[in-house]
């Protein structure tokens, strides 16, 4: 793989398809994808 | 800081007293560590250990103890294969950020390619994810993704 990457592990307690939802569906993101500094 | 090095970064909705209790108590670190009871009086030079059901598994003493900050003690797991290694140092920084709480881990000193660094870098953040989950929602992970080194091996 190239340099630099980042790479970030965690363990949610969930299924595949509700964190593939969390992921990709935009009303599900704007509640939790925040990017403030 | 010294290479290689592990830093591990998450946010926490609780306090820092909470955070700082989770880190220290052994009744508690038992309940989200996958079993593992911490035992220490947390001065600066004091021992401490790690025990599952009464096997100890990682030791050292306690470098830094500024509550409810800096934690940081030496990391000596209780193998025989690691016992090879230099000991490594673990510090837990606890930032306040409005009403969640910043955790970094940072776990440094580590023999290049050692076992320590692979079995940390799969550790850390089963650990970290429990500890999130416990303080939040009241619940620790289960235990079935504990530490476990043959997986942590298979992984890397």
């Amino acid at each position: 793989m190239p340099k630099p990457e980042f790479i970030y592990i965690s363990y949610i307690e969930t299924t595949p398809e509700e964190l593939w939802e969390a992921l990709t569906n935009s009303e599900f993101t704007m509640r939790y994808w925040v990017f403030r500094a | 800081m010294s290479k290689p090095e592990f830093v591990y970064t998450t946010y926490i909705e609780t306090t820092p007293e909470k955070l700082w209790h989770a880190l220290t108590d052994g009744d508690f670190t038992e309940r989200y560590w996958f079993g593992h009871r911490v035992t220490s009086d947390w001065k600066v030079g004091s021992p401490y250990r790690f025990a599952r059901q009464g096997s100890p598994s990682v030791e050292g003493k306690v470098l830094e103890s500024d509550p409810p900050k800096r934690l940081a003690y030496t990391w000596d797991p209780c193998s025989a294969d690691a016992n090879k290694e230099r000991v490594s140092r673990v510090t837990f920084d606890i930032e306040p950020r409005g009403t969640v709480v910043k955790l970094t881990v940072t776990h440094d000193n580590l023999d290049e390619r050692g076992k320590t660094l692979r079995d940390i870098s799969g550790g850390w953040p089963m650990v970290i994810a429990s500890l999130k989950s416990i303080l939040e929602t009241g619940r620790p992970l289960p235990e079935n993704l504990a530490p476990n080194c043959e997986k942590a091996d298979a992984q890397t």
